[in-house]
């Protein structure tokens, strides 16, 4: 190659990356069909909760995989200020709008879990609560941006928030156990540790899945944002 | 069971709606950069 | 400490301005006071846990009086064109992250003194010895949220919209300091030692302290050109 990959991606940003990206998407679709099979039919009916108890095979995966999103967040962020290079402030941006979605999904079917098992869709229960939490600083990220029209300084802004945000997360996280566990009626929350291996396997493909999923949407809003500032170069000119 | 259902309905429409309006972006943005 | 000497200078000189003009401090003061007022008729204040609901009460009012000050005190420095200056001079820039934090700490805490007191008795409140406890908290919990909101302030005048994104940014970021803020201050209008309100206190002091070293490390990025 007379060119380096960065060159060709200038040109075209959608090129080198497209290949890459059919290839998450192919492993998504496959995961998660062996997802869907394993999480409503293969493992066992939980004794206890019910059909309801199936929820957790997507709604924690979908969890986790926000938090993962939120700490690549931060490691951007802090290479933002670090290094100074604009990519990283692509990579946050991206990963925090990806991270909003894995989110809402979160604080969705959270609540569609706990109506059928504890009869109400919000109890403040402080893992959900953090969630929420969590939410509303990422959206507070992703609306400062449109409030900074300097690249530069937008990128800047953004990682202080980005670091903030996430620094934030245990002690979002304490607060709301310890300020629940004053409440009457607090239940402590039922540990993993007694479900049986088909239950924890399906968990793990569950996991498996979704990580892909994030790499293919982390992936494709990325490439757009490559796409938006070569638009924004041109139109410079 | 009826929570269930609406469950793995919602999630993967919110999903499948932010890929596609990835998708439908990416295209408007190849668009721009051909006629710029 | 090399940092604090400049650190003063900055914040007297805040000080200054506000003692002539007395801008930040009325508005605040009287802010936070119609916030009391406007909350006593709203929410219930007889009857069991009314402490609980004042704490909360007193919490939001500080919490808007700091905010309108952050982004006055931030927004007349821009005003002003000060900031140029400071950014034109090799000084480091941590003394003036210190010297704003500290002048708002005053404006705030002045109009919390006054929030105080007439919050007690418009809410028929009787914290006793508690209120020992009510002004260590009210202390360090602004200084906790002045922490945060010096920060993100120091950003939002720099945005299109100014000031009005401030609470945006703070408010979500601020919610475990006002969680134990509030209760901490509960548990001082109930007239109880500082044995309940322990945890609260320490959560307080460990989120001032790790967001005081991010800011910190962060301010000086964000008042680059």
């Amino acid at each position: 190659m007379s060119q380096t990959i960065e060159q060709v991606e200038m040109q075209d940003p959608g090129v080198q990356g497209w290949r890459t990206q059919k290839l998450w998407g192919v492993l998504t679709l496959v995961s998660m069909a062996v997802l869907m099979y394993m999480a409503l039919v293969w493992a066992p009916e939980d004794s206890v909760q019910g059909a309801p108890q199936r929820i957790f095979y997507i709604h924690v995966p979908s969890a986790w995989i926000a938090f993962l999103a939120f700490f690549v967040v931060f490691v951007c962020s802090i290479a933002v200020l670090v290094t100074g290079d604009r990519k990283w402030d692509d990579r946050a941006v991206s990963s925090a709008e990806v991270g909003v979605v894995f989110t809402t999904a979160v604080l969705i079917s959270g609540p569609l879990w706990a109506k059928p098992i504890w009869g109400v869709y919000w109890s403040w229960d402080p893992r959900l609560t953090s969630s929420f939490i969590l939410w509303l600083i990422y959206l507070s990220y992703l609306a400062l941006r449109s409030y900074v029209p300097d690249p530069a300084r937008r990128a800047r802004f953004s990682a202080v928030l980005g670091i903030v945000g996430f620094v934030d997360v245990p002690i979002i996280y304490f607060s709301v156990r310890w300020w629940r566990a004053l409440h009457p009626g607090y239940v402590i929350q039922p540990g993993k540790v007694d479900m049986p291996g088909s239950m924890v396997l399906t968990l793990m493909v569950g996991l498996l899945a979704f990580t892909f999923l994030y790499l293919f949407l982390l992936g494709l809003r990325l490439q757009n944002q490559r796409l938006q500032n070569a638009n924004e170069r041109k139109g410079l000119e | 069971m009826n929570f269930l259902i609406i469950t793995y309905i919602a999630l993967p429409v919110i999903y499948i709606s932010y890929a596609v309006y990835l998708l439908n972006r990416r295209k408007q943005l190849q668009r721009e950069q051909r006629e710029g | 400490m090399s940092m604090l000497a400049p650190a003063m200078l900055i914040a007297r000189k805040d000080l200054k301005v506000e003692a002539r003009t007395k801008d930040v401090l009325t508005s605040v003061g009287l802010f936070g006071l119609l916030v009391v007022v406007a909350a006593s008729f709203s929410f219930p204040t007889t009857g069991e846990g009314r402490q609980g609901v004042a704490a909360g009460m007193l919490w939001m009012a500080f919490l808007f009086a700091a905010l309108l000050g952050l982004g006055r005190s931030f927004a007349l420095e821009k005003e002003e064109g000060c900031m140029e200056g400071l950014m034109a001079s090799p000084a480091p820039r941590e003394p003036i992250f210190l010297g704003k934090l500290f002048a708002n700490l005053i404006f705030t805490g002045l109009a919390e003194i006054a929030i105080i007191p007439i919050s007690i008795m418009l809410l028929q409140l009787e914290p006793g010895n508690g209120i020992w406890l009510l002004l260590g908290v009210t202390a360090l919990g602004t200084l906790g949220l002045l922490t945060v909101g010096s920060l993100f302030a120091a950003m939002a005048v720099n945005t299109r919209t100014r000031e009005a994104i401030l609470p945006i940014l703070v408010i979500p970021v601020a919610i475990p300091l006002l969680i134990a803020s509030v209760k901490a201050t509960e548990v001082a209008l109930l007239g109880k030692g500082i044995g309940d309100a322990m945890q609260w206190i320490l959560l307080l002091a460990f989120y001032t302290g790790t967001f005081l070293f991010v800011a910190l490390f962060t301010f000086p990025y964000v008042l680059e050109e």
